[in-house]
């Protein structure tokens, strides 16, 4: 600290520790002790509070006591002159503001002054979905986000862990102009950074300015708008905290290891734009804690020592002292700085191409209004085929647009595309072709103002009017596919070229050689069985968040993430042969039907720190997987029904087993071996493997209906695998019964098979 | 006598209210240390250990053509005796001090001193812990009753080695235990090494040194740091804290009470009583406003630490504290009392009044403490000065004082690296590695009369902030570098570097540590221990860029000290005075090169400040190049701090709102 | 037009700021608001034809932020020496490295 800061730090803290017990107070007289008080969609409770106290707070009168605790962590401000220290007393006084900041949230929301209403404002994308109650109103509007639900948490997880999303930045107030605004938060996105806004200055907030300039917000494209004062940063920290919950395996009291877990592992700053005030000073004490730094774009007093956080622990770099002449060009210096700070690292690639590029453009969505020109969908046929050829067949860096562009095309028009992308590399394998084309989906989709769905023949591709009037035209796409796939896949492709194709003859002939080819590799894929193989391989990728946790995926088991199946991760073997996903001899098979092998219990021994013995691949009541907090689903037995239930992590709602998904999670992550619980990838459900030991897919007794209704067609082909082809409408989900008495009657009713079948224990 | 050149009071002391009470003593006739020091010679042959005095056929001087004594014991032999002699007496001080706190502790556990309680239950746990004591929920009573008695067992010890031992880097340990220097008894030692050194037994040096680290290492992670631990739970960890110091701290309108020694048993008590209603009435049926404490050495660190009790001055100031006249009553306890007292304190109206059991002067009043009768003795002692107020005389108090913030126990620094959420070392650690501290340096121990006071502790302190060289201290030294005002966390923007000016304004803390008394250098090994665990800096505290000295020792409590750091894997550098092994050209090689193959740390005495502080640098720097940091480069630091801000808080709003996003 | 600066003590943090603003803006003749959580105080431009200082001074009284008036709220204070009071209740005294430290800060975000 400096005594500046100490001062305000300390001063902020015990006013709004002072404010949040006059606010308690109130919310006693007024709604009583026993008025419930909760947070969207999370099994934390009021997160920072629960972790950091391990108390749940679930109604007003369990605030009263963490407040004590808050006032308990007060210190008096140090004096002018001959002063006592005061590191220690302004981070505990920091941490007393943010209980305080959460107690005051938590209020808020008991009396619907949360998530804070915002008239005119609309989140991009699948934000609303996740909070149902909040999407009536103007146009599915008109409020700020609020705290970020377990669901999206979870869904993000493995970008954090991956470092597809390097780090997140939490900006409170507001930038020096609009542009400036505008600038900083394309610097984030473009590094794929996840960006929190919060806070205000004389008024204004940043969320304001880049409503103004029309930036969408949303989590699709990685711009989170929390509220518009400094007590709405409560809220990443509360996700930061969450994060240690769900994927570190921490438990709620263990706060000094969820403090360090976010220093060393959830790469997290703090950028405070504008003045700073006393509780700004408070807040950024209780970030600190956390090991997440502060930059100023305004001249406040530099803490540069290390130690509370791995770098510097507040930066001033006054905004027009920025060597630099453009808006843009300052932004990138100062988001620069923020990534020294806090140790990020950030891999980007740069994308010749006239419109931004990175995977927070991802999630970008191009109404059809917006629309310029459209390929595949209802209108037009598009497809993206990837094949490999030998090494004197490619020309590396060759780029063809065969056929007309999209000129005249008229505006909102579509027209037929293929995308061909031809590879050699002396590593290239056969099998890598589709783990490679599903790349194909992310590189485009990067691009500002290009939508991508799909894949294959189902390809669906969106240009913006935006993009378009930038100058982004088909040749692009094949720049995107040149740069990404040398920059991802370099290990295994040593010559890439890309043929875009819109001449419809040769569309056509296209077409046709890939279709044959998509069914020559679906036939491959289905030979493609566990005992065909002697390799299994390992996927640690989240160790970096859940130490202790280990994948085991088998070409008929692929990631609890969904993210990486057998063959993705043979390519990542290739590609970075010490990397996260490493081999694993099966070794000799001890139980066949359970899935114990001599070569997993070993590794997973080793790669578990001890923490598991030994692991059956196909069963869920003896030694199931672990999982890390990622995972897309969990399976759950449920014992009065003799079957198992699967949740979504899309699934809100409460669940037979009296859980919702938010708190089964807890049960289910952090690299615990818990006999009837696991985390799955969803497309699990589909293998002949999937819990075959334990009777397979005929067990599923309740399942989300989101998984019902995105998986139906897959799903389907299971039941008539399964000889019952009418089974998924034997199984209940969510409209049906949320209890066991529901669920049993049920299953009485439509005669589910898993009543019939052996006992489970 | 042979008149020897005396020393101006200017060439005496480098403390200026010293220098003044000495002007006073010429003025007014009084015979002090400081002139004695001038009119004795120290004898050539002792102060190079080339007495042997261990026997009835001796004395032998070992001096000119003598290389051996009646028995035939070499100069070896007898200078290692010596030394080791002196160590085991500077155990047995600390150690025995920490024993009558064991017994204090256990007396309130039971309940026999009404007046202790234990203060730190928090800190009763975590000794607790190193002591093998079940805390659970039982009464903590009952826990300090066992903590007590498993402290007193360590002095007595039947099996095995010192629990605390533990508390030291593995590697440490295995030092120790491979060399078999690992203290098994705190007591047993102390006897040990007195055997030895009777005549006729142990004449190996080498060998005599093992047990004099054995015995100091039974000091140092035994007595003294089970004084520290328990001083503690019976009377606060301490925590920063407000204080003053020097003489001006004396008042002409109060009872003015001076303790002196070196335990806080009694003077808590006085402490406490000094605040009685019934004890104040009394002072000002005498004329005074109040009672009003003040310290000398080390009783005087205990109570500034605890209860911020200012101090009066460092050893080399107990005589010229009543030279003020000003000094109704001088408490002391044991250690570092000078006889000299008696004479001085007759000449004016103070009552010297001696306390301890163990501690009777000549001439002086003898007011037995028994902690059964706590405060009752204490409220007597107080009366007695009260009562001698009236008969003051001329008041003579230099108005001179210094401000200062002492209270660092090292669970306040862990504390103050990171808060109750963060706390740890890792601050400290970082900015070492990163070199925005090139080091630390302890600079412990006492004043001497034969150099000029508080001259090398300043010297050296100046130069080490310079440096970038972060001081802890201890003792007389602290009690110097509060006097001039180094002390103050302003003091770090005056005289430190810039990499350590950054770091102490980032926590708050002065530039100098003070971290308590004598005993409290156990906190020190604390510290270094817990420094080696945080990882960055090695893996044994002698990997750790940091230096022991003791710039102006002259007790033996401070050799036991050095030898207890030396075996702890610590450079060493005595101060001021010859080198007490001078006569043995064989020890002298023995506790440098010698320990520092065995043990990693070396035992240096150096006369001249400026050798001690370039020595100590080049130290510092050969450990970072080991470890294979940065080289010190202050050029890079400086940046952080307040400056700026305060510039944009000179300007209206308007102006302000503009100037915070910096010159265009 | 006019201007005047005035010192708001309670007006410490933004959310303050949104309802000091509120209370400014919408009185007729006040044309342009600055305030500042940082300094604690509000830059107010108006039409001395249409308001006046004592009616944006009451303003600023009735939103509950009186000028130069309060301050923010200290709940704890030292000793008489400086010394920290919580200090002593504080249930921690921290002797060892925390093993947590160590095991937490090994090999981080390794792909």
């Amino acid at each position: 600290m400096s005594r500046y800061i100490a001062t305000r730090a300390i001063r902020g803290a015990n006013a709004i520790v002072a404010e949040a017990e006059a606010l308690l107070q109130k919310a006693l007289a007024e709604k009583g002790p026993d008025t419930p008080v909760a947070f969207t969609n999370t099994a934390y409770y009021l997160p920072v509070i629960y972790a950091m106290l391990s108390h749940p707070v679930s109604k007003i009168g369990d605030m009263v006591p963490v407040l004590e605790y808050a006032k308990s962590l007060l210190h008096p401000p140090p004096d002018e002159k001959w002063w006592v220290p005061y590191l220690g007393e302004t981070l505990d006084c920091g941490m007393a503001t943010l209980l305080a900041e959460e107690i005051i949230e938590g209020i808020r929301f008991v009396y619907g002054e949360q998530p804070e209403r915002y008239p005119g404002f609309r989140m991009t994308g699948s934000a609303s979905f996740t909070s149902p109650e909040f999407e009536t109103g103007e146009e599915g509007g008109g409020y700020l986000n609020g705290p970020i639900d377990d669901i999206q948490l979870r869904s993000w997880g493995i970008q954090l862990v991956d470092g597809r999303m390097p780090a997140f930045a939490a900006i409170v107030g507001a930038a020096r102009t609009n542009r400036a605004a505008v600038a900083i938060v394309r610097e984030l996105q473009r590094r794929n950074i996840l960006v929190f806004l919060c806070g205000n200055v004389n008024g204004r907030s940043i969320i304001d300015q880049l409503h103004e300039e029309g930036v969408e917000m949303g989590y699709d494209t990685y711009i989170v708008p929390f509220g518009r004062d400094t007590i709405a940063a409560i809220y990443p920290l509360g996700f930061a905290t969450r994060s240690a919950l769900t994927f570190g395996g921490l438990k709620p009291g263990q706060w000094r290891e969820i403090l360090l877990y976010n220093k060393y592992r959830v790469f997290a700053f703090v950028l405070a734009l504008g003045e700073v005030d006393d509780l700004k000073y408070a807040t950024a004490a209780g970030a600190i804690s956390y090991g997440f730094p502060v930059i100023a774009d305004t001249v406040i007093p530099q803490i540069l020592p290390t130690g509370i956080t791995r770098y510097e622990h507040v930066i001033s770099m006054p905004w027009e002292e920025i060597e630099a002449e453009t808006d843009e060009e300052k932004a990138a210096r100062l988001v620069q700085k923020c990534i020294e700070v806090r140790g990020v690292k950030v891999k980007i690639t740069e994308v010749p191409i006239p419109v931004p590029y990175g995977s927070a453009f991802e999630g970008e969505v191009v109404r059809k209004a917006d629309m310029r020109v459209e390929f595949g969908g209802r209108a037009s046929r598009a497809f993206e085929y990837l094949r490999m050829v030998p090494m004197d067949q490619v020309e590396d860096g060759k780029i063809e647009v065969i056929g007309p562009g999209f000129e005249d095309v008229p505006v909102g028009g579509a027209m037929d595309l293929g995308i061909l992308v031809e590879v050699a590399g002396r590593k290239m394998q056969e099998d890598f072709e589709p783990v490679l084309e599903r790349q194909i989906h992310y590189f485009i989709n990067g691009a500002s103002g290009v939508q991508h769905i799909g894949q294959r023949d189902i390809a669906w591709i969106r240009i913006s009017k935006t993009a378009a009037e930038k100058g982004f035209n088909l040749r692009h796409f094949g720049d995107i596919l040149y740069t990404r796939f040398h920059a991802d896949f370099g290990a295994i492709v040593d010559k890439v070229q890309v043929k875009i194709i819109t001449d419809p003859a040769l569309h056509a002939e296209w077409l046709q050689k890939a279709r044959e080819a998509y069914e020559y590799r679906n036939r491959r894929l289905a030979d493609l069985v566990d005992e065909a193989v002697d390799t299994f391989y390992s996927c640690v990728l989240c160790q970096s968040f859940a130490p202790t946790h280990c994948c085991v995926i088998s070409p008929q088991r692929l990631g609890l993430c969904g993210a990486y199946n057998w063959l993705d991760c043979k390519a990542s073997y290739e590609i970075n042969p010490t990397g996260p996903n490493q081999p694993i001899q099966k070794g000799q098979c001890l139980d066949p039907e359970k899935g114990y092998f001599t070569g997993v219990n070993e590794y997973v021994r080793v790669a578990s720190q001890g923490k598991v013995e030994s692991v059956a691949v196909y069963s869920i009541m003896e030694n199931p997987m672990t999982a890390c907090g990622c995972f897309e689903c969990i399976v759950m037995v449920i014992p009065e029904a003799n079957g198992v239930m699967v949740v979504s992590r899309e699934d809100p709602s409460m669940t037979p087993a009296g859980m919702t998904f938010s708190t089964l999670a807890g049960m289910a992550g952090g690299g615990l071996q818990t006999p009837g619980v696991m985390g799955v990838g969803k497309y699990y459900l589909t293998s002949p493997k999937f819990i075959s030991a334990d009777g397979g897919f005929k067990r599923v007794v309740w399942m989300s209906s989101f998984l019902k209704q995105t998986m139906a067609e897959e799903l389907k082909k299971v039941c008539e695998r399964e000889g019952d082809p009418d089974l998924l409408d034997k199984i209940a989900d969510e409209t049906i019964c949320t209890d066991v008495e529901g669920l049993l009657a049920f299953l009485e009713e439509k005669g589910h098979p898993a009543l019939s079948m052996p006992p489970l224990f | 006598m042979a008149k020897k050149k005396v020393r101006t009071p200017q060439e005496a002391s480098r403390d200026p209210a010293a220098i003044a009470l000495l002007e006073r003593a010429l003025e007014i006739g009084a015979e002090t240390c400081f002139y004695r020091a001038d009119e004795i010679t120290p004898c050539p042959i002792g102060a190079e250990g080339l007495c042997c005095r261990f026997c009835a056929m001796g004395p032998c001087r070992l001096v000119g053509d003598v290389d051996m004594g009646v028995c035939g014991a070499t100069r070896d032999t007898v200078v290692a005796r010596n030394f080791a002699r002196s160590v085991a007496a500077g155990s047995a001080s600390h150690s025995d001090h920490a024993r009558d706190l064991a017994y204090t502790l256990l007396a309130a556990a039971e309940g026999h001193a009404p007046d202790y309680k234990i203060r730190d239950p928090y800190k009763l746990y975590e000794v607790a812990r190193y002591l093998g004591i079940k805390v659970g929920d039982r009464p903590i009573n009952e826990i300090a009753r066992d903590v007590a008695l498993a402290a007193l067992g360590e002095f007595g010890r039947i099996q095995g080695t010192l629990l605390y031992l533990k508390r030291a880097p593995a590697k440490r340990q295995k030092i120790w235990y491979d060399l078999g220097i690992a203290p098994r008894a705190i007591d047993r030692e102390v006897v040990d090494l007195l055997h030895r050194t009777h005549a006729g037994n142990d004449q190996d040096a080498e060998h005599l040194l093992d047990q004099a680290m054995r015995c100091a290492l039974a000091d140092g992670w035994g007595g003294s740091m089970l004084a520290t631990d328990i001083t503690d739970i019976l009377f606060g960890t301490p925590a920063p804290v407000r204080s003053e110091a020097n003489l001006g701290v004396l008042r002409e309108d109060m009872v003015n009470v001076i303790i002196h020694g070196h335990e806080p048993t009694l003077s808590e008590i006085i402490v406490a009583a000094a605040q009685d209603p019934e004890v104040i009435a009394y002072a000002q049926s005498k004329g005074a406003k109040g009672v009003n404490l003040a310290g000398i050495c080390c009783t005087a660190n205990e109570v500034l630490m605890r209860e911020g009790i200012p101090l009066a001055g460092n050893f080399l100031q107990q005589e010229l504290a009543i030279l003020t006249g000003a000094v109704d009553a001088m408490v002391v306890d044991v250690q570092c009392i000078m006889e000299g007292l008696v004479p001085l304190a007759n000449r004016f109206h103070t009552a010297l009044i001696t306390t301890s059991p163990k501690v009777k002067v000549t001439g002086a009043v003898h007011i037995e403490f028994d902690e059964h009768r706590a405060l009752e003795i204490a409220k007597e002692i107080l009366r007695t000065a009260i009562d001698r107020f009236p008969q003051r005389g001329e008041v003579f108090i230099p108005d001179i004082r210094s401000p200062l913030v002492p209270g660092f126990s090292h669970e306040y620094i862990n504390y103050a690296l990171g808060g109750t959420y963060r706390g740890s070392f890792r601050p400290l650690n970082d900015a070492i590695i990163a070199g925005r501290i090139r080091g630390v340096v302890a600079d412990i121990g006492c004043n001497n009369a034969r150099l000029c006071h508080d001259e090398n502790h300043y010297y050296v302190v100046s130069e080490f902030l310079k440096n970038d060289v972060l001081v802890v201290q201890t003792g007389c030294g602290a009690i110097a570098s509060a006097k001039r005002g180094y002390m103050t966390p302003e003091a770090a923007m005056e005289y430190a570097g810039p990499g350590l000016r950054e770091v102490c304004e980032a926590i708050g803390i002065p530039p100098v540590l003070h971290l308590g008394a004598c005993v409290d250098n156990s906190r020190i090994l604390t510290v270094l221990a817990q420094m080696v665990s945080e990882t960055g800096l090695g893996d044994d505290i002698s990997d750790i860029p940091a230096v022991g000295m003791a710039s102006e020792w002259m007790s033996e409590k401070a050799l036991a000290i050095a030898t207890y750091c030396v075996a702890s894997g610590a450079y060493v550098i005595m101060g001021g005075v010859r080198n007490p092994v001078a006569g043995s050209p064989l020890v002298t090689q023995l506790i440098t090169e010698g320990w520092e193959k065995k043990v990693g740390g070396r035992l240096e005495f150096l006369e001249d400040p400026e050798e001690i502080v370039r020595r100590a640098l080049a130290h510092i720097d050969k450990k970072r190049a080991a470890l294979g940091l940065e080289e010190y480069n202050p050029a890079k630091w400086g940046k952080s701090g307040d400056w700026r801000i305060r510039e944009v808080l000179e300007l209206p709003l308007e102006e302000r709102l503009e100037a915070v996003y910096g010159r265009k | 037009m006019e201007k005047v600066v005035l010192d708001v003590p309670l007006m410490w943090a933004d959310h303050h700021v949104m309802k000091v603003r509120n209370a400014l803006t919408k009185l007729d003749g006040v044309e342009d608001v600055y305030a500042s959580s940082a300094w604690k105080q509000v830059l107010v431009k108006y039409d001395p034809a249409k308001v006046d200082r004592a009616r944006i001074e009451q303003a600023l009284g009735q939103a509950g932020y009186p000028v130069g008036q309060g301050q923010t709220p200290i709940l704890v204070e030292p000793t008489e020496k400086r010394r920290d009071p919580r200090w002593s209740a504080m249930s921690f005294r921290m002797s060892q490295t925390y093993r947590a430290d160590l095991e937490m800060s090994g090999d981080f975000r390794k792909w």
